[in-house]
């Protein structure tokens, strides 16, 4: 479904050679939910931005379920959907219905198919409460269930992440891992995420992807990450984290 | 088609959400055309000579009109492309099926429309009113179709020209001084200042037959000599659409390979 082989990218800045993306090679099948993380500036963003097609690479290939996400620009986005948490889609003034309906238009949907798209979408996300609701007056939270919805219009095989929790709070993240996770597991969607937060890893991916200096170091089930470091027998003590019981304070 | 024209509905839909916006700028635009049609009134009566050159209702109309082509703002498609290269939004519209270019372009009209139609609405009120309608040389009828068609091309012309502003941003990292240039090349030539018949007459043809011109021809529309130039003004933008066309389709597709997001 993605198969990545060598690819490299770099920038030049006052005549210097910035090196983002160093020969990294992955491959991605069906189904699978998959975390792309490292600290800052390790090439994450730059990695999804030459997945998605905004960035052309240096050198090596990307292929998107068979085409090049440069080259086949248009084939590609009918089938991917996209969430860049620290940008919007949405249009501020207006409900989410009359954003879900631009982008339907813009994937070719007629209106029929754009009218069950937003029923089908509006009961798996459940936007109903707020859906007719200016953009504008929505918490955070529900923006960004909108803006999956936008991502999903066109029904994507394939869903990349891009930091969507930044800047959201507690319910808001735990409202966007229950929105993934369903989709992970219901509908059998593709993930590709990268995040800092550590608690959307271990929710949504089954595996992970670990860069750093453009590089891959690992690259292992989400599951057994932890035993990359355990070198001895732990006691392990199973309780509500601070997060959960915040969680459940907010709820209440 | 149909993807354009619902991109610029959906566009309009949100722009006039913000009615107090659109209240204040209308209120704005009327005090304008109030304020230079005192202003032309007693410059006419200074200067009676100024007659001969253009008649005060033309002359009138003339101002209006690029004022109500301001609203349409086709200019901003320059900085929308500045601050979508500085804020990184462009990889957003990067991510949809429509091209980017074309997505701007559908924006800017999108949000300029609703404040272009409503402006048109009270400056014909205003000049009907006020000091009749112009001397045109053709019957109205024909004048508002020859009107039309200067209009739609010379708005394509803008466009093109600001398209090619906003691209060159891509190598330049800023393209606020070209759009600075550009802008004021516009403004000087298409008559914000002073209406073109005011200027010597070397400098009348080398504002009519330039690229900054011809985007604001709808102005020289106003002109009473409209009928006899119709179609030297078609030929003369239709040319320069030509030429910008072409540069558009050779930089647009570097721009983009040229394009880094920070990560």
């Amino acid at each position: 479904m993605i198969e990545v082989k060598n690819l490299r990218k770099t920038f030049n800045y006052k005549g210097k050679e910035i090196v983002a993306v160093d020969n990294v090679s992955f491959s991605i099948s069906q189904g699978e939910s998959v975390a792309f993380i490292g600290p800052n500036g390790a090439g994450k963003s730059t990695t999804i931005k030459m997945l998605t097609g905004i960035l052309w690479p240096t050198s090596g290939s990307v292929s998107i379920l068979g085409f090049s996400p440069q080259e086949d620009r248009k084939k590609v986005v009918s089938q991917i959907g996209a969430v860049f948490g620290q940008r919007s889609n949405l249009l501020p003034n207006l409900p989410a219905v009359d954003t879900l309906s631009l982008f339907g238009v813009m994937y070719g949907l007629s209106k029929k198919e754009i009218k069950e798209r937003i029923n089908y979408i509006e009961d798996t996300l459940e936007l109903h409460s707020f859906k007719n609701q200016p953009i504008r007056t929505l918490s955070l939270g529900q923006r960004m269930k909108v803006e999956i919805a936008c991502a999903l219009i066109h029904n994507p095989k394939i869903l990349f992440l891009d930091e969507p929790s930044i800047g959201l709070d507690i319910i808001a993240k735990q409202i966007l891992r229950e929105t993934l996770l369903h989709l992970r597991t219901k509908h059998n969607m593709t993930i590709f995420l990268t995040s800092h937060d550590v608690g959307d890893i271990e929710a949504i991916c089954d595996r992970t992807i670990i860069v750093n200096h453009g590089k891959i170091v690992v690259d292992e089930p989400t599951s057994e990450l932890h035993k990359l470091i355990d070198k001895e027998k732990h006691v392990e003590v199973r309780g509500p984290s601070l997060e959960d019981v915040l969680v459940n304070i907010y709820k209440q | 088609m149909y993807k354009g024209l619902y991109y610029i509905y959906i566009v309009a839909k949100n722009t006039v959400e913000n009615k107090n916006k659109l209240i204040f700028q209308m209120i704005n635009h009327t005090l304008f055309l109030l304020f230079s049609l005192f202003l032309y009134k007693n410059v006419y009566e200074i200067s009676p000579g100024l007659k001969e050159k253009i008649p005060f209702v033309n002359a009138i109309w003339s101002m209006s009109i690029y004022f109500v082509v301001f609203w349409l703002a086709l200019r901003n498609i320059e900085r929308s492309f500045r601050d979508d290269i500085k804020t990184g939004n462009i990889e957003l519209y990067l991510l949809r099926p429509i091209n980017y270019v074309w997505q701007k372009v559908f924006i800017q009209i999108g949000q300029g429309l609703i404040p272009f139609f409503v402006s048109l609405t009270l400056a014909v009120i205003i000049n009907y009113l006020l000091v009749g309608m112009p001397v045109v040389g053709m019957s109205y009828f024909v004048w508002f179709f020859a009107l039309l068609v200067i209009f739609i091309l010379s708005q394509i012309l803008m466009c093109l020209i600001f398209i090619l502003c906003g691209l060159s941003g891509f190598w330049l990292q800023n393209s606020e001084p070209t759009y600075f240039v550009v802008s004021k090349f516009i403004m000087i030539f298409g008559g914000a200042w002073v209406p073109v018949a005011f200027f010597p007459k070397t400098l009348q043809v080398i504002a009519e037959f330039s690229p900054f011109g011809a985007s604001m021809a709808l102005s020289y529309a106003m002109y009473p000599n409209f009928a006899d130039r119709f179609w030297i003004l078609v030929l003369n933008i239709s040319f320069w659409i030509l030429f910008s066309l072409f540069f558009v389709h050779l930089v647009s597709k570097r721009a983009i390979k040229k394009l880094s997001v920070n990560g």
